[in-house]
């Protein structure tokens, strides 16, 4: 903290800043220069060319300070003035790391979250666009946004995100995530009701749907509440993209995220339990390859599973430039190995292999795969196909009973949610937004054919 | 929280006991054929060809394998399922009957009648309705398992195969599955036929098993051809090649036959390549007359002696020819079926019930013997439609001059 | 979750035909009903009118009643306590739906499937996720609905695709001439009987949305469950032969073993597994949700959720007695001479009974209708939009 004592031509001033979050040249310039300066009278309000506020309190004067701001201080008057001329080192916008598309703004969100808001100022440029901040955290004091367009916003939704506001008296906050376990009602769901988003166009488009934007200073990840599941399988570029390939990707994935989730499950189902059921010229080269491993099929699905994550997980930890590498050449090799050693058969590897590049194109929903992988892994090897319709059933029954904020997560089958959902209809076709979601003006735009 | 407590623990105990069903593939022994048989002694002899995985996987790593495919193993007993249990006396994985491909019979087994193994096989989780039905004609049936059987590796997926290539090539032959055998015995007025194999040797050719160590000394060939009539379950005869291709013409089942018409100096052979049967069923004055209209399309394969097939006038002559000799393959295969058989294996009976239930109804307790006295009448209308590439034949020479 | 659930009408008629659909792809009561030969088909055609005659009296109820649930209708119509013992009936017939379709759908997996499974085992399986299901409530059941029953319908949709080359339609004949007038009559009335899915209607038509119209989407889920019905049987009796189907256990599984796709992929019986079972789980799932909602409006608890784990319990007993392990007790609790006359006085005749007491005394009764139907939340839809 730098404490500043100075003569001005007509007393005695301070400034009381700290260092490294002040821009030094403007306050020299626009507050030590003018008070300095002989032409001085006394009035400082003149004197000061930058705006300023007023404090008289000193819990409140510190907490200016350690946010960023100089305190300048009179002649022993009982009122500080607060300038602003922060400025600290923090991450430029770029690319986003994780929600990467071909088409579509490519900024990110950063840490500052002054910079957050002028990105989703700069996209929704209406006066409607409300950014309400509270501070969280007794040690942190760290600045919470809430944003969202007025006239569309889903207000009991609002009204409930407030309130578990008001709840939240923790230490420290530092990212979105905390947040929302802070505020998520389905702790021990795999599918939590609220959205992440990186990138701007992404949150102005949620917006604009009745969505709450959260933002946090210190992250650039931003929570979009509520979160119906469908929009887990989508991304920004669908909607810039064009009707037929968006909608192609669309299935595309959700044939994705339905392999990644049952396959294990369904090919120990019908390997162990159902062999009549395979076409027979699988079964041979199924029976002739697991003749000499050692172990089950249910447990040779389990173990390369587990390997598998393992090496996923192994391979975010490396450094970047020989991560992609290790981990390509290791499961090549070890892969490899292990069918030659006899230990795992070939078709189980590309079923495991299969799992994990589907995995993939549903990043959101990554702790939901697991877990319902995992489950429906353990009612396959245990029952068979009776195992996978209930594991099917308890799976639907607990995504259909999760609920976001008193909205249901799987509501997509309404008649303007249905334009969106698994495929898309042309943009001059949906109309509406989802009823789920908004409940006031509702109509997105004017038909133009 | 209770509940998620609940919950876990329930599925814990389903953990544990739900495994009874399950089945390793690699401790399976996957039949792919079943030869039934009536032992010497009155019992019933039951034959698995079962596949030998280890033998698969040997000819991807290393050369040529020394191990067969499959192996053979005959169980006894005094019911079809005893004699079942009996294979796995010697058999130490368990026996897997879903993939089953082919099912054979014994003449013996077939005379003495069908329906037992129909009901087993029937109330059998495993068992399907998929596999073919093929009778062996033969004393020795098993040595189907030691005949040569060209460019498959077992049995079982040697008769598949065939069902699914032979028809488009000839229809000497007939492929009946299980349900279509069921079918049959349950229509009213058709009699069931299966399939029907018969062994031939050729002790002069070598082996035609292209895996030169596997049994080199094999000379028998199988011959798929014709087929066997039955009288309710029981086994009342067969028919050859030409026959059955009469029933395939009969039922409307044709893909490609081949008909060969002498005329003049050389042959003419006609490839049918689609045709219908109209089967009526009358009673003029007190007696039985079966008709049947055969309407054929056909195709000229070969034109040996020169017959110039573009003029319209020659093309009638050789309809005409490809009639008369139709109608009088047709003629004998039906008497055959009435004084040999008294089976109406064609289904003149199932037509008479669709066009004329009321009568069906009256007659259908006599049917049998209605059909064996019963007069015939056939005609064949045959219609030359394409000559192929050529149109006219190839030793013919200045043509148009 | 407080505020009592709403159903859209494509949510209710999913449920409605997921429910329906279960016995034909189970055991196809019509093809041994009477007259038991090749016209069935026409059997199903003429049970319709049937069905709507039977099922007049509820929808008639239904319609008058809007708002009201199933409890308050009958006591509002019969007096207190009349119409808690009118619910008591729903409730006892509700759970011996419940414990029959969970005998004969765990029968179906014994003898198909798992024959040294002990039936303790699949029982215990599919009541877990019934249970929690049912527990859920309805709106988790509508939306899970939407999920399961287009799978199955898809599955029904591609086997009668596979299925065209195999189908022989001179199975099908001779038309009309093997049964008599009296023989379809009476096997129209029993396929009539066996639709009870206008309970479905009748319990769930309280959370459906007020712009929702009950009798469009009956009607849509009547014609439906005809389609598919015929899209199962035609195929079924053409490829296996109506006399062999009648001896099978579930024909349209044995069916669907015979099919396969473009000469390459066979043996896709796995797929009719996939599709059936969750549907059938439907099915247990609506009628446990039934009975518990039913019998909390009985004994005047708000929810229902303390009583689905009772129910269930008391079903999985009911279906380990040693009687009920018999495929021959299971073949006369699903048979003619037993399931329709179950039926028929809850679907057909206690309502009757409340129709004529109605009118009877309409001018009381009138009286203690509500102005406006007691749905709360949801708010105006726009304009074009039915109640999705």
């Amino acid at each position: 903290m730098v404490i500043e004592p100075f003569e001005t031509p007509r007393g005695r001033a301070m400034i009381v800043y700290i260092d490294g979050l002040v821009n030094q040249s403007l306050v020299d310039r626009d507050i030590v220069k003018p008070l300095k300066s002989p032409s001085f009278n006394g009035d400082i309000s003149a004197a000061l060319e930058a705006p300023y506020a007023e404090y008289t309190d000193v819990p409140g004067v510190t907490q200016e300070i350690l946010g960023g701001n100089v305190a300048c201080f009179y002649r022993e008057s009982g009122v500080a003035r607060i300038l602003e001329f922060r400025q600290f080192q923090t991450r430029g916008v770029q690319e986003p790391d994780a929600e990467g598309v071909i088409r579509g703004p490519k900024e990110a969100f950063t840490e500052n979250i002054r910079t957050n808001t002028s990105l989703i100022r700069r996209k929704l440029k209406t006066p409607d666009l409300k950014i309400e901040d509270y501070t969280m955290g007794r040690q942190s004091h760290t600045t919470v946004s809430l944003v969202y367009v007025e006239g569309i916003v889903n207000q009991q939704v609002l009204a409930e995100i407030k309130r578990r506001f008001s709840k939240i008296d923790v230490g420290v906050i530092f990212e979105t995530g905390e947040i929302e376990q802070y505020i998520d009602e389905n702790t021990f769901s795999p599918v939590s009701g609220i959205g992440l988003t990186q990138k701007p166009d992404v949150l102005a488009q949620r917006l604009v749907e009745g969505r709450v934007g959260v933002f946090v200073d210190g992250t650039p990840h931003a929570l979009t509440i509520p979160s119906l599941f469908i929009e887990n399988l989508h991304t920004s570029s669908d909607y810039y993209n064009r009707v037929l390939y968006a909608s192609f990707i669309r299935i595309l994935r959700s044939i994705g995220l339905l392999i990644t989730v049952m396959l294990p499950g369904l090919s120990v189902a019908v390997i162990s339990y159902h062999q009549e059921m395979i076409p027979s010229a699988f079964l041979v080269s199924i029976i002739s390859t697991t003749l000499k491993t050692p172990l089950p099929v249910a447990i040779e699905v389990f173990l390369l599973t587990i390997m598998f994550e393992m090496l996923r997980e192994a391979g975010t930890r490396l450094p970047k430039a020989i991560g992609s590498a290790i981990t390509i050449v290791g499961s090549l090799i070890i892969g490899d190995a292990a069918v030659n050693a006899g230990i795992v058969s070939a078709p189980i590897v590309i079923i495991v292999a299969l799992t994990a590049v589907t995995g993939f194109m549903v990043p959101s929903l990554a702790e939901f795969t697991v877990v319902y992988r995992g489950l429906f892994w353990l009612l396959g090897s245990t029952m068979g196909l009776v195992g996978i319709g209930s594991a099917m059933v308890l799976m639907l029954t607990q995504l259909a009973s999760t609920d976001s904020f008193g909205i249901p997560i799987l509501s997509s089958f309404g008649k303007a949610e249905r334009k969106d959902g698994v495929v898309r209809y042309p943009l001059w076709d949906m109309l509406y937004r989802p009823e789920s979601l908004v409940k006031d003006n509702r109509r997105r735009k004017v038909r133009p054919r | 929280m209770r509940r998620i407590v609940c919950l876990c623990l329930c599925m814990l105990t389903l953990v544990c006991a739900g495994c009874q069903s399950r089945r390793e593939p690699k401790k399976l022994a996957v039949a792919n054929s079943v030869l039934y048989d009536i032992g010497t002694r009155g019992d019933y002899e039951v034959t698995a060809e079962i596949m030998n995985p280890s033998a698969s996987q040997g000819t991807q790593k290393s050369g040529a394998s020394s191990k067969n495919p499959s192996i053979t193993i005959t169980g006894k007993g005094a019911s079809i399922r005893d004699a079942v249990a009996d294979i796995t006396v010697t058999l130490e994985q368990d026996l897997f009957g879903g993939h089953n491909k082919a099912r054979f019979f014994s003449e013996e087994f077939a005379k003495k009648g069908m329906i037992n193994a129909l009901d087993f096989l029937a109330r059998d989780h495993l068992a399907d309705e998929t596999p073919y039905m093929v009778v062996i004609r033969d004393p020795n049936p098993k040595d189907i398992y030691f005949s040569s059987i060209a460019l498959s590796d077992m049995v079982g997926n040697y008769i598949e195969r065939m069902g699914k290539s032979q028809p488009k090539h000839t229809a000497k032959g007939v492929f009946v599955n299980t349900l279509d055998f069921t079918k049959d015995y349950y229509t009213e007025g058709k009699q069931p036929v299966t399939g029907l194999i018969r062994f031939e040797s050729c002790v002069d050719k070598p082996s035609l098993n292209t895996d030169g160590n596997q049994n080199p000394t094999s000379t028998r060939l199988i011959k798929y051809e014709g087929l066997a009539a039955f009288k309710d379950d029981k086994l009342v005869g067969y028919m050859d090649g030409k026959e059955t291709q009469v029933y395939h013409l009969l039922t409307e089942d044709v893909d490609t036959a081949f008909i060969t018409v002498p005329m003049g100096d050389g042959n003419t052979v006609l490839e049918i390549s689609h045709s219908s049967a109209d089967k009526k069923v009358t009673f003029p004055e007190g007696k039985t007359l079966i008709g049947v209209t055969v309407k054929a399309f056909l195709r000229v394969v070969t034109a040996e002696q020169g017959i110039d097939l573009s003029r319209p006038e020659a093309v009638k002559a050789l309809e005409e020819e490809f009639d008369q000799r139709v109608e009088k393959q047709i003629d004998a295969a039906v008497h055959k079926a009435q004084r040999q058989f008294h089976s109406d294996i064609f289904g003149f009976g199932a037509a008479l019930h669709g066009k004329d239930p009321q009568k069906w109804r009256e007659i259908k307790d006599q049917w049998d013997d209605l059909f064996s006295s019963a007069d015939v009448s056939v005609t064949v209308q045959s219609n030359i439609i394409r000559e192929g590439e050529i149109k006219q034949p190839i030793t013919m020479e200045d043509i148009g001059e | 979750m407080r505020s009592k659930p709403v159903i859209s009408s494509v949510q209710l008629f999913m449920m409605a035909l997921g429910s329906a659909l279960v016995f034909p792809y189970t055991f196809m009561p019509i093809l041994v009903t009477p007259p038991a030969n090749q016209d069935v088909w026409i059997v199903l055609l003429s049970s319709f009118a049937f069905i709507l005659v039977i099922n007049a009296p509820l929808l008639i109820l239904m319609n008058k009643f809007r708002g009201m649930d199933i409890n308050r209708i009958q006591e509002t119509i019969l007096g207190k306590l009349l119409g808690k013992v009118a619910s008591l009936f729903f409730v006892l017939f509700f759970l011996y739906c419940f414990t029959a379709c969970m005998l004969i759908s765990a029968m179906f997996i014994n003898i198909y499937i798992f024959p040294e499974t002990p039936i303790w085992t699949l029982v215990a399986y599919m009541i877990v996720p019934v249970a929690y299901a049912a527990y859920k409530g309805a709106g988790p059941v509508g939306r899970i609905a939407v999920f399961i029953v287009p799978t199955a319908i898809l599955m029904v949709i591609i086997f009668l695709l596979a299925g065209i080359g195999t189908m022989d339609i001179s199975e099908l004949k001779p038309v009309l001439s093997d049964s008599t007038l009296g023989e379809i009559t009476q096997g129209a009335f029993f396929t009539a009987a066996r639709y009870s899915e206008i309970l479905i209607f009748f319990v769930f038509s309280f959370f459906l949305h007020r712009r929702a119209s009950i009798n469009k989407t009956y009607a849509s889920a009547l014609l439906a469950f005809g389609l598919t019905y015929m899209a199962m049987l035609i195929p079924t009796m053409t490829v296996l032969g109506h006399e062999f189907a009648k001896h099978t256990w579930n024909p349209f599984f044995v069916f669907t073993r015979q099919v396969d796709l473009l000469q390459a992929i066979e043996r896709m019986q796995a797929l009719t597994m996939l599709a059936w079972f969750p549907m059938a789980l439907l099915k247990l799932i609506m009628y446990c949700y039934m009975a518990s909602y039913t019998f909390s409006g009985v004994v005047g608890v708000r929810s229902h959720k303390p009583f689905v784990f009772p129910f269930a319990a008391v079903a999985y007993a009911l279906c380990l007695l040693p009687i009920m392990n018999k495929s021959s007790t299971v073949e006369l609790l699903r048979s003619d001479r037993i399931f329709p006359w179950v039926i028929l006085p809850v679907i057909f005749a206690i309502p009757l009974l409340l129709c004529v007491v109605y009118l009877l005394r309409r001018k009381k009764v009138d009286l203690l209708i509500p102005r406006k139907p007691e749905i709360p939340g949801q708010n105006e839809a726009p304009p074009g939009n039915n109640g999705a």
